[in-house]
């Protein structure tokens, strides 16, 4: 054992002997992983590498930007005139706020203010169990597909209209395979001019 | 007559730095020098043989693809702060997995009730040394009380690697594994009350 003694963890209590420890850590030791486990690593490795996922993740080398000019570099100046950081927010406070800027926009809560349709959804409904039981990695892919389709899911689609399109949001899992789909139906754009 | 292998010197940082150019040498370099201590601390905690194997693999593949990890070579060793990141891996499959548990067929008895506590992987590997006590006993422990024994005795990790891989004060580790000391000298005597040999 190469750790100091600790007499607080040692003296507390009878412990087996020392011969019983050294066989349980010996047959402990002796579990190997499986031997098909290295070249399953390995060959994913070599997957990500080819796909470039290491190269994405491989920090960039800090670079020297050029002094800004102009307008644009004019509130780091004031900031450095002041001598603090009055136009530089805190990362924390500047984050809040981005995510303000993108969830008002992801989710446009004032298009109602204005009279526009928002788009309606069906529920998600469940085509497929993810592979392994688990959802780790998943992907949502936006097409456009045949009305058709709706049928397969028990949708009533009047027969006219069997072959047009319609909009459709598909949760794909880590090998491609459909997981679950819902229906988009975009709202009809209102004319402005009567021809 | 075969000639031993080399012994690769090469530090782990360099290694490291390999990895994230992309050389697969590396990896594999890191994966011999330390899967197996990774892979048997994930037994601890996973569900199954098959999901330590997989928290193992995520494991390594995180360390290559992470451009940081957040590993300092100057507070614990490679092998501790894999292994912490096994626990995590191997905890989440676990959790994961306990959402699609399948009813049972029969109702369980108080002997399924009592392995609850029991990780199945961990039992299974040493299933075949029922024989040997001290094993057996630490495989009933809870497993806040296993691992600290299976780092620091078996592992031979040091208190502080101990307590980055857990993620706790070294006091608390060194609590439990007293703690878990005394619990395998009681599990002795229950299993085995004719063994006085390392009950005693």
């Amino acid at each position: 054992m190469n750790r100091p003694t600790d007499n607080v963890a040692d003296l507390s209590v009878a412990a087996p002997p020392d011969s019983a420890w050294g066989d349980a850590a010996r047959r402990y030791r002796s579990v190997e992983p499986p031997e098909a486990l290295e070249a399953t690593l390995l060959a994913r490795f070599g997957e990500l590498r080819a796909n470039g996922a290491l190269a994405a993740v491989t920090p960039a080398l800090p670079s020297q930007r050029p002094p800004r000019r102009g307008w644009r570099g004019l509130p780091g100046r004031v900031g450095g005139w002041l001598g603090a950081r009055a136009l530089r927010p805190h990362p924390a406070l500047a984050g809040g706020l981005s995510l303000c800027v993108v969830l008002a926009f992801a989710a446009p809560w004032w298009l109602p203010l204005v009279g526009t349709a928002t788009e309606q959804t069906t529920p998600f409904m469940l085509v497929a169990e993810p592979a392994g039981g688990r959802l780790d990695v998943a992907q949502m892919v936006r097409v456009s597909v045949s009305r058709e389709a709706m049928l397969d899911f028990g949708i009533p689609v009047p027969p006219q209209k069997l072959q047009e399109p319609v909009g459709a949001e598909m949760l794909l899992g880590q090998r491609g395979e459909l997981l679950a789909v819902r229906f988009i139906e975009k709202p009809e754009r209102k004319r402005l001019f009567f021809h | 007559m075969r000639s031993p292998e080399p012994v690769d010197t090469t530090t782990d940082d360099a290694l490291l730095a390999r990895i994230r150019a992309g050389d697969a040498v590396a990896l594999a370099t890191v994966y011999r020098r330390h899967s197996a201590a990774v892979y048997r601390f994930a037994c601890l905690h996973a569900p199954s043989r098959d999901a330590a194997a997989d928290a193992t693999q995520e494991t390594f593949l995180w360390l290559a693809t992470q451009s940081a990890t957040g590993f300092d070579a100057s507070r614990s060793s490679l092998a501790a702060f894999l292994c912490g990141v096994a626990r995590n891996h191997a905890l989440r499959i676990r959790a994961a997995s306990a959402r699609f548990d399948e009813l049972p067929d029969d109702p369980p008895s108080a002997a399924d009730a009592d392995a609850d506590t029991v990780s199945d992987a961990l039992a299974h590997l040493l299933a075949r040394e029922r024989g040997d006590a001290l094993l057996a006993a630490l495989a009933t422990l809870g497993a806040e009380h296993r691992e600290v024994v299976a780092l620091i005795e078996f592992e031979e990790f040091s208190y502080a690697d101990a307590a980055a891989i857990i993620g706790c004060p070294l006091g608390t580790v060194r609590s439990r594994l007293s703690r878990a000391k005394e619990a395998l000298r009681q599990r002795i005597v229950e299993l085995f009350p004719a063994d006085k040999r390392i009950s005693a």
